[in-house]
């Protein structure tokens, strides 16, 4: 699809935009951004020249290529290069969805855009900038919610971070910059103890060619208040995206970060692979939000992982809505006494998408609790799948977990699986899990048409409903787009 | 797994020798070398059922299973109702019931040597209408080394019968047993098979079971392990007719080094058919468990019911509990659920009889007793309720 650069909505000039925004109520505000949503404005390239593109395929010379450009330090490049080793090694995982239509060889690996990093909205490109007013990234900026950074394409284009957090000692830097600014942190916790290079696959490969990403690090005690917030957009046609997460939440502190992803729409398959790592120290509070709504031919293939310490808590709201295959299982390994994790997810599988997700949680230590809700929506021949996975090890003693799964089907075409894995090893401990699968009930329908709404509205109503214990949990903003996405799925089926 | 012993030249001479000796039919022969002929197609068995969880099968060779010599006893009972016979007797009775029910599908290597070496058969004949009203009693005795027997039951339209299959013997040596049970019920046959496995401590025991439900007929299907040093035990229901029903109850008990594999599934094929399966366990000592559950709905199968219920009570400082219970659903107009839960038990129920002044190990058997009291009524049959309840108390006393 071309670039549509007569689209009315779309100001050319930004400043007369966000002049026009500024003028308006909230809720006209919020409408004017989410109103026009629809998936060909999502699913659409914009004509950015990248400085430079690495052919197509992966190679020892693009790894290096990478470190080189980003003038890395040696131990990052020695990874990198170990990673690749064991990415040409390690074989395509032989469970799950299949991977056929996945082929490695035609993804190019990185693109850096023409494009510098800017603290200053004004300094970043028009191109750019349009595809960001689309997804209402100026918005979240303007509504103060903390620093907002986008990734374009493989690099951070726009990084900015409240005074005020800074000052109290938060890090909030691109991924690249971190690695130049604090080597120390990075180092220590970069791809070995929650994640190491070897991990499988596709995490070698993101270990090979990782690129951009988000550092954040809170030291002890402190908490912030405001969700600190990042979009990440793939770009660049058949452009891979290997953006690397990195959380550091000190000893006692608070955080709650935000992820939004959107990705336009190509001819050949897209591929995500990115790598969220995070780790909890002693009574640290970390909430990962993410609403997820890659283009349906991306391959969704990310690894999101915590480690939680003693009375730590990570809780995890996952949104995924879009991509044609999603292999997406957030895990928590409890390591210290009391630690806590709560996961929430909901996954729409529309026509031909299939959404393989799930939770995976570690008891490792006694007093551990994890709680797992998780809801798919299925429609128009969808296949949503739950596959979790809850080992309690031996001695850790008073564990508690709850997974409790709901799928609803909108149709007769669509799949809905559940295939939780539990292992129990310690006998003083309560596991439960819980799933069902239905479709609306008729007798709901048909209450709220005999009170004057119309079909699709009644069922609009019930899917709302249905999602509203994970829109609650984030960001006005992305509870927003979250239902909006949601309603407009629900609005196509019902015809 | 070695198996070279049977698909080689000599091992497809013993079975042919062994066959004619008892003087088979030919295509019984021709199954046997194809099942024989099939086995290298299948993979080594592995006992790996996702991240992490694994029961392999400990201290067994695989390799000592080789055809045997053994016969069967012939044996034919008449009733009324139904006609109780081993399968050489059956080849000449009923050989169109026979030939239209064998071979039973292979699915994995298990069932290829299962196929080629089987050496006890039984059928079980339920003739149309008939109405059983005292339980069939048929017990799978263990004795040889390696065992591998089958039942079949046929029940014709409209039949109804209790089917007690006791599977006892073995040896607290390392002995292997293979048992395959294959239940037709055609349209409106009710029938309820209680298999109770009480294998001596060094059996290794693969049983697969099937169930084909036809238009309102409806199985109740009892799997209880007891014994045995590794059970894997497969059951699978399809429900092939408009109402068909299933209702599957699992249980399991072990203690020592005990491992329990277990799967029930429930295939939907037709609409309005009805599933429920139940599991309970409870584990002692070093028991480990793996309980699989699948609950498919196929595309057309509208206004289906699936329901699954898998509980594990865990009493010993090394047990192991796996539960994997699946749901595959393929139409929208359907209710299925399905839980899984694993728990210890309550301190406070201990403490509570203890201070009415019973001792810590009565109380505890009391407990352990009184969590399978409730699956086991659902079975439905009193005398059966009862004569398990014992056979299970009796084990709850001397559980280590």
């Amino acid at each position: 699809m071309k670039a549509d650069r007569q689209t009315p909505i779309v100001a050319t000039n930004v400043s007369e935009q966000n002049e026009a925004i500024r003028s308006l109520e909230v809720g006209e505000r919020l409408n004017s951004v989410f109103i026009e949503i629809d998936r060909s404005r999502f699913d659409h390239a914009d004509k950015i020249k990248a400085r430079y593109s690495s052919k197509q395929g992966l190679s020892k010379e693009v790894v290096l290529r990478i470190s080189e450009d980003k003038h890395e330090p040696e131990w990052i490049r020695e990874k990198r290069l170990k990673a690749y080793e064991y990415f040409l090694k390690t074989p395509l995982p032989k469970w799950g969805p299949s991977l056929e239509k996945l082929d490695l060889n035609k993804i190019i690996y990185y693109v850096r855009p023409d494009a510098q990093k800017s603290e200053n909205w004004d300094e970043v490109p028009d191109e750019i900038k349009r595809t960001f007013e689309r997804l209402g990234i100026p918005e979240a900026e303007k509504h103060s919610l903390g620093g907002a950074g986008g990734q374009y394409d493989s690099e951070v284009v726009y990084h900015n971070l409240k005074k005020e957090w800074e000052d109290k000692g938060v890090i909030f830097e691109d991924m690249d910059a971190a690695v130049q600014k604090h080597p120390e942190l990075v180092r220590k916790y970069f791809m070995n103890k929650c994640i190491p290079i070897n991990d499988h696959k596709f995490i070698s490969l993101h270990g090979a060619v990782w690129s951009g990403g988000t550092f954040i690090y809170v030291p002890k005690g402190v908490k912030v208040t405001m969700p600190l917030q990042a979009y990440f957009r793939m770009n660049a046609k058949r452009g891979g995206q290997f953006e690397h997460t990195l959380i550091i939440a000190d000893e006692g502190s608070e955080l709650h970060y935000v992820e939004g992803c959107s990705a336009p729409q190509y001819t050949s398959s897209s591929l995500h692979a990115g790598c969220v790592e995070v780790f909890v120290h002693k009574r640290a509070r970390v909430r990962y939000s993410s609403i997820e709504n890659w283009s349906k031919n991306t391959f969704n293939l990310n690894t999101k992982r915590a480690i939680v310490e003693e009375d730590g808590v990570m809780e995890w709201v996952n949104g995924n809505m879009g991509s044609g295959l999603t292999m997406l299982y957030p895990s928590s390994i409890l390591i210290g006494r009391g630690a806590r994790t709560d996961m929430i997810g909901i996954a729409f599988a529309g026509p031909q998408q299939h959404q393989d997700t799930g939770s995976k949680v570690i008891h490792a230590a006694p007093e551990t609790t994890s709680v797992i809700r998780a809801k798919s929506i299925s429609k128009g021949g969808g296949i949503s799948s739950y596959r979790g996975y809850v080992k309690v090890m031996p001695k850790a003693h008073g564990a508690k977990t709850s997974v409790v799964c709901d799928a609803l089907l909108l149709d007769d075409e669509s799949v809905s699986n559940t295939f939780p894995y539990m292992k129990i090893g310690e006998k003083d401990i309560d596991v439960v899990h819980e799933a069902s699968v239905g479709k609306i009930n008729d007798e709901d329908l048909f209450y709220l048409m005999s009170r004057g709404l119309s079909e699709e509205e009644a069922t609009k109503m019930i899917v709302s409903g249905f999602v509203e214990p994970i829109s609650k949990l984030l960001p006005l903003e992305y509870a927003v787009e979250l239902n909006k996405l949601i309603e407009m799925e629900v609005e196509n089926s019902v015809a | 797994m070695n198996t070279t012993v049977i698909t080689q030249e000599d091992g497809l001479e013993k079975i042919k020798e062994h066959s004619a000796k008892i003087g088979e039919p030919s295509w019984v022969l021709d199954q046997r070398l194809s099942a024989a002929r099939a086995m290298p197609s299948y993979g080594e068995p592995v006992f790996k059922y996702g991240i992490d969880i694994f029961l392999p099968v400990d201290e067994f060779d695989f390799s000592t299973i080789v055809p045997t010599n053994s016969l069967q006893d012939r044996f034919c009972v008449e009733k009324e109702g139904y006609t109780l016979l081993d399968f050489w007797s059956a080849f000449e009775r009923y050989p169109g019931l026979m030939r239209e029910h064998l071979p039973f599908p292979i699915e994995d290597k298990f069932l290829a040597l299962h196929g080629a070496l089987w050496n006890k058969g039984t059928l079980l004949y339920l003739k149309k209408g008939s109405n059983v009203l005292l339980p069939i009693y048929y017990d799978s005795f263990v004795e040889y080394t390696n065992q591998f027997d089958t039942l079949l039951v046929v029940a014709e339209e409209g039949a109804s019968a209790v089917i007690v299959n006791k599977v006892a013997g073995g040896s607290p040596n390392p002995v292997f047993r293979s048992g395959v049970v294959r239940i037709v019920a055609k349209e409106g046959a009710q029938l309820t098979f209680v298999g109770l496995q009480q294998l001596s401590g060094g059996t290794v025991n693969f049983s697969n079971h099937s169930c084909q439900i036809g238009k309102d007929a409806s199985v109740v299907f009892v799997d209880a392990l007891i014994g045995s040093n590794y059970s894997k035990s497969d059951t699978s229901h399809h429900l092939l007719g408009e109402g068909a029903r299933t209702h599957h109850i699992g249980i399991f008990l072990g203690d020592g080094k005990q491992r329990f594999n277990i799967s029930s599934a429930a295939f939907h094929h037709k609409p309005f058919t009805t599933s429920e399966i139940y599991g309970k366990g409870a584990l002692y000592g070093k028991a480990k468990s793996l309980y699989r559950g699948l609950v498919r709905i196929e595309k057309n199968a509208e206004n289906s019911n699936g329901y699954q219920k898998e509980e594990t009570l865990l009493l010993g400082d090394n047990t192991e509990a796996s539960a994997i219970p699946n749901l595959e659903i393929h139409n929208n107009n359907v209710r299925c659920s399905h839980g899984a839960s694993t728990t210890h038990v309550d301190q406070e129920k201990l403490f509570y009889l203890a201070s009415r002044g019973i001792a810590e190990k009565d109380a505890l058997s009391l407990l352990v007793n009184g969590f399978f009291t409730s699956i086991i009524s659902k079975i439905g049959v009193e005398e059966i309720s009862s004569e398990l309840q014992q056979i299970m108390e009796e084990k709850i006393a001397h559980a280590t």
